[in-house]
């Protein structure tokens, strides 16, 4: 099973340059079953990672770009009247995939944004008193712009708390960026990619990954970094129970993938960013800017041995 | 760290500190000084809200200038301790100016600690160490505020000093009832500029009247067997005078040699008692009358009374014993005698009246009861007698003929020494009030009192007290209750008059202070004399071992609770042994600048030891999987004295 999740991130590789650890990061919340948050600048390569991602799953999958015009009803889907059969008829709407992509999530209103991150929380949706459930596994992938660029209304920290993971892809570097400037657009490529993945193999690997062990030292050390969020006055919040059960899931499948059985302080480290980040600001900051400096600064002040 | 800037909180903290120990200090200091200290304590909160600025070198240095010639001219006529207050003071006041950093803020606050100390100089009332209590909790929030990084609410550092004082008070109160007293090496002199108080050396007719309009604390006395003797028989005698010049009685050229106690002829009844005497700056001691025992470091003199080697300056307790009813002092010689028959010319009426009297007596009793006689039908009492020219003797007895004991206590002394029966002025205080709480007599100022002695044939010295014949409630009632009516009693202090003059539950609550404040007096002024009775009682044999339990069991049981958390701490945070071993590889390489940074993973640590030296590497990789499988695998199997061997191979490779 291993083999197919080394296979999926070198065959991403092949269209998203030089971002391995972002590449591992996103397949872990997937496999995890969580929803992942991309936020970066326009450009940097958000929606060919979801999309290679989708595809790579072998996933059914969709894409909605959001817009400040958009109601719930566009993503949910809404009742029409037939007059055929004099009756109204469900039409669902795009959520109903296994793969979403909501794109510039922060680009609509509050009102639509609750409307998916309810889907999300919930797996199913309820509209006229009928309840239609979402297809198993469902999975988004939302993207956005930082918070400070114009047009955006910003997600609320309870709604933030619903991404198992928030990643930034970041510029590539010198040599990952001469590749791409050679290879030309990699989007062309993702139809061409194999998918890794038969559709039993993801709850294999599930089972598999809950079988991953956390010692009574490791749990120590998470309990450390969440406690230091909450004593620590510089933080406006602490980190939720959510929070730190996230943070051990997640760390149980990256150690899945790594190749081994339990989980090392190593683990916990690389998804400390992407998991914590956004759950966490400063007392004085409104901008949620702080958060992965405060992360940094857990990962240097609280003691890995103890 | 010194450069660190203050919070707001506590900038406000180190105002208030400033206000709250410049506050005990209102009563003494010259206004100026409070009006500075508060104009910089004000000018440094608008430098602080950002109106004002600092103020510059120029400033400061005609400020500091200014400051001190005032110190100097405020106490041109010597102020004593007061001066030196002052100066300290006004540099304290001064200093806030100063305070932008945490090393400025550190010298106002310990500054605080010594001026807040110097308040018990003037003052040592339980009112005082209460408030000086409070004011050390605030100067110690401020120093904790000082130190304090991260962003607090106002009132909550004062909250929790009080959890630091408590302990301490308790600690405290241990130190003060067990530690010895030892004299002190060096002793501030408390204010000496004071005016003496109390009765004076010498006695013209119209002193003591002073001495009732004042309601303040002469001493107070506790007797053995808790009841005092009758009121009548209450009288101490503190001076004797034995020269007269017309008008004063006092102690001319002849200072009285010092006298013995021979055995008392008759031990009626035997009192013993502490005197707890409020400072007089003077050195006279009051006794009741028949002393039997002489306490050390005090001087009896010739004439039965004791005074002391230096002046009274501070509070002092003396036991005292005395027996009622024995005769003073039968064996006087020749000398004595004939000095108590002086008197000075002028006065004739009065000496002709003495004279004819004296024909008409048959023995010196008869004598006397002829002037008892006169008094008793002629005489009135008063507080407010009229003012006397120069023959005092004649005017008093043949015109005003209204006065006190003073006046009374001149003419008969002088009517007795006229016709040649030796005779003595004695002052000092007659009755006392008796507080039931607490069971002792209190003494104050308006039972100042002036008497006689005389010298009859067989019997020896005896006293007369010819205000008695006037007015027998002046010896039989408590004088406040006997005064209250009279215009010039406590006519100096209205507030004390309202609280003795006024109702039943207002003297109640009067005598419960009072009873506080001989408590107080007596067991924590002047605690040392009872310290050695208190721990007997508690100790039940006095040793030295059971001394130095009873200091130390308190402290440790204090210091054992405060410390209880982090006991409890340290006992969780016992390593595991592998973390154990990398600590102390750590802590081994730490000299080197290799110490594991707390962040980094051990095995990031063992691959950055490897950098250093490569040699090791293998071994470090094998320390770094094998901890991995023993903490986070957790293996059972890993042998770990290998282990061990291991890091001590490492450290010791490393560390060459």
């Amino acid at each position: 099973m291993r083999d197919k999740i080394d296979q999926l991130i070198r065959s991403i590789s092949t269209v998203l340059y030089g971002k391995e650890l972002q590449i591992r990061q996103a397949v872990t919340c997937l496999i995890t079953g969580g929803h992942l948050l991309i936020e970066d600048l326009p450009g940097m390569g958000k929606t060919t990672l979801a999309h290679a991602l989708a595809h790579a799953m072998g996933m059914d999958y969709r894409r909605v770009q959001f817009t400040s015009d958009m109601l719930p009803a566009d993503i949910l889907g809404a009742s029409v009247f037939d007059s055929a059969n004099g009756s109204f008829v469900f039409h669902k709407g795009p959520v109903f995939t296994q793969f979403l992509l909501a794109d510039e999530i922060n680009r609509t209103t509050p009102k639509t944004q609750s409307a998916l991150l309810e889907a999300m929380e919930e797996r199913q949706v309820t509209i006229e008193g009928d309840t239609y459930p979402l297809p198993e596994p469902f999975f988004v992938i939302a993207t956005q712009n930082p918070v400070s660029q114009y047009g955006t209304f910003p997600l609320p920290e309870s709604q933030l708390d619903r991404f198992l993971m928030r990643i930034e892809i970041g510029y590539p570097s010198p040599e990952a960026e001469r590749d791409l400037l050679i290879g030309g657009d990699a989007r062309l490529k993702i139809p061409e990619m194999p998918v890794s993945l038969n559709p039993g193999d993801l709850n294999a690997i599930r089972q598999a990954c809950a079988g991953v062990t956390a010692s009574k030292s490791l749990l120590d050390y998470l309990q450390r970094l969440v406690q230091f969020t909450r004593t620590t006055n510089d933080f406006e919040f602490g980190i939720s129970p959510r929070g730190s059960l996230s943070l051990l899931n997640t760390a149980k499948t990256w150690a899945y993938i790594s190749g081994r059985d339990y989980i090392i302080p190593e683990d916990i480290q690389s998804l400390l960013v992407p998991v914590f980040a956004h759950r966490l600001r400063s007392a004085e900051d409104y901008a949620e800017h702080t958060g992965v400096a405060h992360v940094r600064r857990l990962l240097s002040e609280v003691d890995v041995v103890g | 760290m010194s450069t660190f800037q203050l919070s707001r909180v506590a900038i406000l903290w180190q105002l208030l500190c400033v206000i709250s120990v410049l506050v005990p200090h209102l009563a003494h200091l010259p206004l100026w000084v409070p009006v500075l200290v508060i104009s910089t304590v004000f000018w440094r909160y608008m430098a602080y809200t950002g109106r004002w600025s600092f103020p510059n070198r120029t400033t400061k240095l005609v400020l500091i200038v200014a400051a001190g010639i005032s110190v100097l001219l405020s106490y041109k006529s010597g102020g004593g301790i007061s001066s030196t207050v002052a100066l300290l003071v006004v540099g304290f006041g001064l200093k806030v100016l100063e305070v932008y950093k945490r090393r400025d803020a550190l010298v106002i606050i310990y500054v605080a600690y010594l001026v807040i100390a110097t308040a018990f100089l003037f003052n040592q009332t339980a009112l005082m160490a209460l408030y000086v209590l409070f004011s050390i909790a605030v100067i110690t929030t401020s120093l904790r505020t000082v130190y304090t990084v991260r962003p607090i609410r106002f009132l909550e550092p004062f909250k929790q000093t009080w959890i630091i004082l408590v302990p301490s008070l308790l600690l405290m109160s241990v130190l003060f009832i067990g530690i010895p007293r030892v004299g002190p090496l060096w002793e501030v002199g408390i204010d000496r500029s004071s005016a003496k108080t109390g009765l004076s050396d010498s006695m013209s007719p119209g002193d003591i009247s002073k001495l009732t309009r004042s309601a303040e604390i002469a001493f107070r006395v506790s007797f053995n067997g808790d009841r005092p003797p009758p009121q009548a028989a209450l009288y101490w005698r503190a001076m004797v005078m034995n020269d007269f010049d017309g008008r004063r009685w006092q102690n001319d050229h002849y200072p009285e040699p010092h006298g013995v106690l021979n055995e008392p002829d008759i031990l009626e009844r035997k009192w013993e008692y502490q005197i707890i005497i409020e400072p007089t700056q003077q050195k006279y001691i009051p006794a009741l009358e028949h002393l039997i025992s002489q306490p050390q470091g005090l001087i009896l003199n010739r004439d039965r009374t004791l005074s002391s080697k230096t002046p009274l300056i501070q509070r002092q307790q003396f036991n005292l014993a005395s027996s009622l009813g024995v005769q003073l002092d039968k064996g006087a010689n020749l000398f004595d005698l004939e000095r108590h028959l002086l008197l000075p010319n002028g006065n004739q009426k009065a000496r002709a009246l003495a004279h004819t009297w004296w024909r008409e007596s048959v023995d010196q009793e008869a004598y006397i009861q002829k002037i008892l006689n006169l008094y008793n039908r002629e005489f009135t009492y008063s507080l407010t007698p009229p003012l006397l020219g120069d023959e005092v003797i004649d005017q008093f007895l043949f015109e005003t003929k209204t006065g006190f004991c003073g006046h009374f206590s001149s003419t008969t002394a002088f009517m007795l020494r006229a016709v040649g029966i030796p005779a003595r002025v004695v002052t000092g205080y007659q009755g006392g009030e008796w507080n039931p709480y607490e069971n002792y007599l209190l003494v104050r100022q308006y039972d100042a009192h002036a008497w006689i002695e005389a010298w009859l044939d067989g019997k020896g010295w005896v006293r007369l007290d010819p205000t008695a014949w006037v007015a027998p409630e002046r010896v039989e009632k408590p004088a406040d209750q006997l005064f209250s009516g009279q215009e010039g009693f406590l006519k100096d202090s209205p507030v004390k008059a309202w609280g003795i003059k006024g109702g039943r539950w207002l003297a109640i609550a009067r005598q419960r202070i009072e009873a506080f404040n001989y408590g107080w007096n007596r067991w924590v002024l002047n605690y040392h004399l009872e310290q050695v009775n208190l721990l007997r009682n508690l100790l039940g044999k006095y040793t030295s071992v059971r001394l130095a339990l009873f200091l130390l069991i308190p402290f440790i049981v204090v210091i054992f609770i405060t410390l209880l958390p982090a006991f409890r701490k340290a006992k969780q945070k016992k390593l595991n042994l592998f973390d154990r071993e990398m600590t102390r590889l750590s802590e081994g390489l730490s000299k080197l600048g290799l110490s594991r940074a707390k962040g980094e993973t051990v095995n990031e640590y063992c691959l950055r030891l490897g950098d250093f030296n490569p040699h090791l590497l293998d071994d470090l990789l094998m320390l770094s999987s094998e901890y991995e499988k023993a903490r986070y695998a957790d293996l059972q199997s890993i042998d770990q004295q290998i282990f061990v061997d291991k890091v001590t191979l490492c450290l010791k490779q490393l560390s060459r």
